[in-house]
């Protein structure tokens, strides 16, 4: 849109209006901030109150009371595999959807856009019952499954329309100089689908870093579980005691590289929302 | 495992707190997606326009929410619920209003819950709207104000007929994953209380299924689920129905 001659006026509303919400935003996070360096009795006295000093003590307790620390690391191997995963499957599949001239590749791509329509949540049940049934029970090869599979439609959704866009004389010219399907896909296809192999990436590691419906249902096992599954534990001690200090240090931390991510990649995730998927 | 027929689906036509559950997730889920769709439209069309050096801060700002863990975004609206320690309660009080208990209130508790749901979504679609609104081409915007269009004409008559295929994709969209957001926010929030006022299908169906082991219900929950999902998804591409214009 060109550039709009608005009055003075127009724009002190806009921006009073603006500045509102972003307090609605950012104030939320600012007082777990602020709070999670408080002493009970600190925080009891005073919620609005910015704190005398930095003090530790709540987060050494998070650390702790949940080891915490053992839950990331624990979240971290499991999102990376199935961040792994999914981006394999997901762009072979489209690869062969748009390339390999298959008769029913149309299908293909169909049957895997029906998995876009389906609440995630109604295939909890279904999937807690299979894994007892497979002996994936608690373990964190059904979490990684779930994971890989459940992206699959937007991963593929987005790739197929993205290699829909490449020019098909690059594989020719490959095939010309011998390259095989597969050596044409790894060399030749995949460096080009970087940036949307990352978005694609990122969205999935937030999706996976962030949810907690699969863990809460499929693992019983502490060590396996997630750190949502962490805040949700001190979510519950905090509603006996009454002590926020810990669950609010333990947010701070679980929230850190979510911003340091977001911070990044924040330029994929806004552009590449809108490149691939909806342009398709 | 033996077959009961038809069985539970009976039960549930008969199951009381089925119909609130059902009655409070069509309130949550249409209340939800008017209010976000009407805020997100609305600033996505502001901020498109190059009226304010300072768009791209706020486009960052507005979408870090829907990059946060659920369950972090639940803790952290409990606690700003919370009646004695609660920030809103306190900014109440600055201004000499009383607080409430928001999250045990039959009235108030499924508008506090939407209230963090459209505060999680808000920044997600308004940065889907003004990739969308920015793709129009200046030209007819250009075209339009020689013609002596007003602003808000040229809102209504340009802007909004050429993203309306964007949004009504995105509305389908968020109808359907907006429900595992619902029940995350209310499984923190509430667990469906107080006495079910907050109870939506879903977690209704998580209660049934995996706090009393009755999966073959929970089952029966969940179908009722997929049904409501894409009855709202059917009935909200009918009714946005629209002549489609090319650019």
């Amino acid at each position: 849109m060109g550039n709009l001659h608005y009055s003075f006026l127009m724009k002190l509303v806009l921006r009073i209006g603006l500045i509102i919400l972003t307090l609605i935003i950012i104030i939320p996070f600012l007082y777990i901030l602020m709070n999670s360096f408080k002493t009970t009795a600190e925080f009891y006295a005073d919620i609005w109150s910015i704190p005398t000093k930095i003090d530790l003590t709540n987060y050494s307790m998070a650390l702790n009371k949940t080891q915490l620390h053992a839950y990331a690391i624990n979240t971290v191997f499991i999102v990376s595999i199935s961040v792994f995963l999914n981006l394999s499957m997901a762009s072979m599949i489209s690869y062969v959807i748009t390339r390999m001239g298959l008769k029913r590749s149309k299908t293909l791509y169909k049957y895997f856009l029906i998995g876009l329509l389906v609440p995630h949540i109604i295939a909890v049940l279904p999937l807690f019952m299979l894994a007892r049934v497979i002996g994936l029970y608690n373990s964190r090869a059904i979490l990684i499954i779930a994971y890989s599979v459940f992206s699959l439609p937007f991963g593929v959704f987005v790739l197929t329309a993205f290699f829909k866009t490449l020019p098909s004389e690059l594989e020719q010219s490959a095939k010309i100089d011998g390259a095989g399907y597969l050596a044409t896909f790894l060399r030749i296809i995949l460096p080009l689908a970087k940036p949307g192999l990352i978005t694609i990436g990122v969205f999935n590691f937030l999706d996976y870093w962030n949810e907690y419906i699969l863990p809460l249902t499929l693992i019983v096992d502490e060590r396996k579980k997630t750190v949502s599954m962490a805040i949700l534990q001190l979510q519950v001690a905090q509603s006996v005691k009454q002590e926020w200090g810990a669950l609010f240090a333990a947010c701070i931390m679980v929230i850190l590289p979510v911003l340091v991510v977001y911070g990044i990649f924040q330029r994929n995730l806004t552009e590449g929302l809108t490149a691939g998927s909806l342009k398709g | 495992m033996n077959f009961i027929g038809f069985d539970n689906y009976r039960k549930m036509f008969n199951d009381p707190i089925f119909f609130k559950a059902l009655f409070n997730h069509m309130y949550v889920f249409v209340l939800n997606t008017v209010i976000l769709f009407i805020l997100s439209i609305s600033l996505a069309i502001l901020l498109s326009r190059k009226v304010l050096k300072e768009r791209n801060f706020y486009r960052i700002l507005f979408f870090f929410p829907s990059a946060v863990p659920m369950i972090i975004i639940s803790v952290m609206w409990r606690s700003i619920y919370n009646p004695s320690i609660g920030v809103l309660n306190g900014l109440l009080g600055l201004f000499g209003l009383s607080g409430k208990v928001w999250l045990g209130d039959i009235d108030l508790v499924k508008n506090a819950v939407i209230a963090v749901m459209v505060w999680q979504a808000l920044g997600f679609y308004m940065v889907l709207f003004m990739a969308a609104v920015m793709n129009i081409p200046d030209t007819l915007f250009e075209a339009a104000r020689l013609d002596g269009a007003s602003e808000i004409r040229q809102t209504f008559k340009i802007t909004i007929p050429l993203i309306w295929e964007v949004v009504r994709t995105s509305l389908v969209f968020f109808i359907i994953t907006s429900c595992g957001v619902g029940f995350q926010v209310v499984y923190v929030l509430t667990e469906g209380g107080p006495d079910r006022a907050s109870e939506l299908l879903t977690t209704y169906m998580y209660q049934q299924a995996f706090k009393l082991n009755k999966f073959g219900y929970g089952a029966t929950v969940s179908a009722a689920i997929l049904v409501v999902t894409m009855v709202l998804a059917l009935i909200i591409l009918k009714a946005t129905e629209r002549e489609v214009y090319e650019y």
